[in-house]
Formats: structure tokens, sequence, C-alpha cells
């Protein structure tokens, strides 16, 4: 059977599956010429994987150099979008080198007069409440913005977990950290609804998580120590 | 009956899966460097330990590996997930190597000609006869010496850990040319191996005349 020869290596990777796997696997245990053949490739893969211990970072300062020189971008922090911010920055720029002589301070009064009357509204609003659904909030309770149409999950992760595990989880589940870590290590993820089961589960599953529920709202912020 | 070797083989395949990927790769187009970052990091490695096995020059792998996340970075929207990432990913890197090699023709050419030529395939028994602890080394040497195509062949199923039909993808041939790749790669390892053996009795009987 010439196909379970060419197949050989596939058993070897671990990409064979189907009657040709479990065949394979079985005259593997009578034939003592085809585990030769075994042997020989194992031999091969192990070679193959040998390779010098390589930087996880290899040439990634290279790359983004080049993005830099290259394209005249300047890649943008995912917290702070230049594309964002730019548009709202050049409008003040342009709304306050607009006016001339004595119009220009007052301009900047009457702006300084909007933006400290936005700070006071959300500061004095109380209404104590549950977690909005379907609508951007604001959870007071510790000050944290919830995205849209989400659900909320506290996860504990496993301490050794790195930041590209962790941001590669967030990444797959399209999750957000809105909370956290408290005292015990807990993060609070805000994840869309409509992929909570399947990022529950998918959470629960990975072995960087330790533990993950569901809560309805994030906890009340610490009190500030007296001295 | 699967070793630890070849579980090890497997593991230095593991994938982000097209949905990260995907995810990643839209904010990419958004200019995201965190998310580009993450990318680079997945797939660097890789790449250099591809464009190494097929360039043997330190500093050209590292070239490729720029080179293919730039390329990246400019077109994150070509991938649509049709394949697995890291095929993507690694057509890419190949075209760099092609560039780099300057003659193309060069991975077209699937044989070892200097070790084709050297033995008649006859003896298949060459890798049971070298003794176990120079099993290894004698087998590294000669994957060295084996054609550019059937060096990225080996790369791709154990390094990489790559399906049959994502082999075939990236090598750009027929399932059934990538399985006679490695039948010849198999045969040209176990010739090299016997020249090996050849030249080692030879020495060995030299020392004991000397002697």
């Amino acid at each position: 059977m010439p196909d379970l020869h060419d197949s050989m290596p596939w058993y070897v990777n671990r990409t064979l599956d189907g009657p040709m796997c479990a065949e394979l696997a079985r005259r593997l245990r009578n034939d003592p010429a085809l585990r030769n053949e075994l042997a020989f490739w194992e031999q091969v893969a192990t070679g193959q994987s040998r390779l010098d211990a390589v930087a996880e970072d290899i040439a990634l300062q290279r790359t983004l150099e080049r993005i830099r020189r290259e394209t005249g971008t300047h890649v943008a922090r995912r917290d702070a979008p230049a594309s964002r911010q730019a548009p709202v920055r050049s409008l003040l720029g342009r709304l306050l080198a607009l006016p001339e002589g004595w119009l220009r301070p007052a301009l900047a009064c009457t702006l300084l007069v909007v933006v400290a009357q936005s700070v006071a509204l959300l500061v004095t609003r109380t209404d104590g409440h549950n977690l909005m659904r379907g609508s951007a909030t604001h959870d007071e309770t510790a000050g944290a913005h919830i995205p849209a149409d989400s659900v909320l999950l506290r996860v504990a992760f496993d301490p050794a977990v790195s930041e590209a595990q962790m941001r590669l989880l967030l990444a797959r589940y399209q999750a957000s950290i809105v909370a956290g870590p408290g005292e015990g290590g807990d993060y609070y993820l805000a994840v869309p609804s409509q992929r909570a089961i399947a990022a529950t589960d998918g959470l629960r599953a990975a072995p960087a998580v330790r533990s993950v529920v569901g809560v309805e709202r994030l906890p009340a912020p610490r009190p500030p120590k007296t001295p | 009956m699967r070793t630890d070797s070849a579980s090890q083989t497997r593991s230095a395949g593991s994938d982000l899966d097209n949905d990260t990927a995907l995810y990643l790769l839209q904010r990419v187009a958004a200019r995201d460097e965190q998310a580009f970052i993450t990318l680079h990091r997945a797939m660097g490695r890789r790449i250099f330990a591809y464009a190494l096995r097929l360039l043997g020059n330190h500093d050209q792998a590292e070239e490729v590996v720029s080179d293919t996340m730039f390329e990246v970075w400019r077109n994150p929207t070509r991938f649509e997930g049709r394949s697995r990432f890291s095929t993507w990913v690694l057509g890419i890197a190949r075209h760099r190597v092609l560039d780099r090699l300057r003659a193309p023709s060069r991975l077209l050419d699937a044989t070892s000609t200097e070790i084709d030529e050297a033995l008649p395939a006859e003896d298949v028994s060459a890798f049971e006869s070298v003794a176990a602890q120079e099993r290894e080394r004698g087998v590294r040497n000669c994957m060295d010496k084996l054609s550019d195509v059937h060096r990225e062949c080996l790369h791709l199923v154990f390094y990489e850990g790559a399906p049959l039909a994502d082999v075939a993808v990236l090598q750009d041939c027929p399932e059934n040319t990538v399985k006679t790749r490695l039948f010849h790669a198999r045969r040209n390892i176990q010739n090299c191996l016997r020249l090996l053996l050849i030249n080692e009795g030879r020495a060995s009987t030299r020392t004991a005349n000397h002697a």
C-alpha cells in the first residue's frame, strides 16, 4: 500500500486523520519495516525542530522603524487612536485661530465654561443603576466605560500568564478590560453580548484562565485610605 | 506510537486561529500598533526559521521577517480567511526568500544532483546501519545537503507541522508532487548516510593500517 508510506510524514506531524491514520497505526504494530520508516521520519522531525533559540521580537523594531520611515505613518496606540484625536485638535486650533483681537479671549472663556459645566454634570449624576444594555454607558460604581451592548465577566487569570497571552485571549473574544486587577487579581471584562456564551465557554477552557463568573456590575471603588 | 519529538514538531507550528487573526488584521487596517505587534510576535520567529532554513544567513532571514510583516502592515485586508493565517504569511515570506535567492529556478530544482548521482538508490537500510548516537548528527548533516525545495518541504511538514494540502499551496504544486518530493528527500538522505558510512569505514581502515 504505497499511500501508507507516502502518508507517514503527516502521521508524524499529527495532521493525518481518518481511516488512513487508523490503518497506519494498526500496521505499525505488526510491521518492523514500517516502524523503521517511522523512526527515520521522527529523526528528521527532531532535526527540523532544532533551531537556535530566536527572540520573540525578532526584527520587530526594524519593521516598526520601516513603517514609520516608508509610509510616513505614525502607528497609533489602541487606547488613543490618532485618527480620532487629530480632527478634534485641528478643529480647536481653527476655532481659536479664527477670531481677531478681543474675540479670542472671549471664545476661550466660553469654551472653558462649557467644559466646566460638562464636568460638573458628570460628577453630580447620582442615579444608582444596574448595567444598561443596548447602549453605551458609564458605570459610576467604578468609573469605567462599558462598551455598548456588552456583558460583564469577572475573570481570574493564571498568575503565570503573559501579557501577550492575555491580549490574544481578549482579542479572540473581542473582550476589553474595564476594571482590575482587584485585590484578588481579578479583571472585569466587557464582552459583546452576542459573543457572551462563546467567550465564557472559551475562557473557562483556556489554560491561562482560572475562573470566569458573569457579573451584573463592577465592584464599588474602594474608599480612599484615611491616615 | 508517536513520540515526544513528533509532538514538539507539531507545537512549533501552533497557530493563531483565523478569527483572532482576522480581528487583529482589522485593527492593523485601522493602524493599531498593538495589534500589529501581536501578529509580529506570533509569526516573526516562524518566518525567521523558514527563511534561515532556505537562505542560511541570519541577516537575510531577519530582512525577510521585516519585509514580510511590512507587507502585512500595508495590505492587512488581503487575508480573507480562506487559508490558515500562517499559510498566508509564509506565502508572502516565500516570495521574499525567492527574491533573495536571485535565481528562482534554484527553488524549482527538485533534485539534489550530487547525492543522486553518487549512489544508486537500492540501499535504503543505511539509516538502520548508523549507530543510534550518530543518526541525529548524520541526518542533520544530510538534510543540509538537500536541494532548496526538499529542505523547504521538510521544514513545512516537520517544523511548521503543515498538513499536506497547505504544503501543496505554499509550494505551489499538486499534493502528489509534495509526496514525491518527500520520497526523494528520504532517498537522498539515505544515500547521503550511506556515503557517510563508506567514508567512515575508509577512515577507520586507514587508521587500522597505520597502527
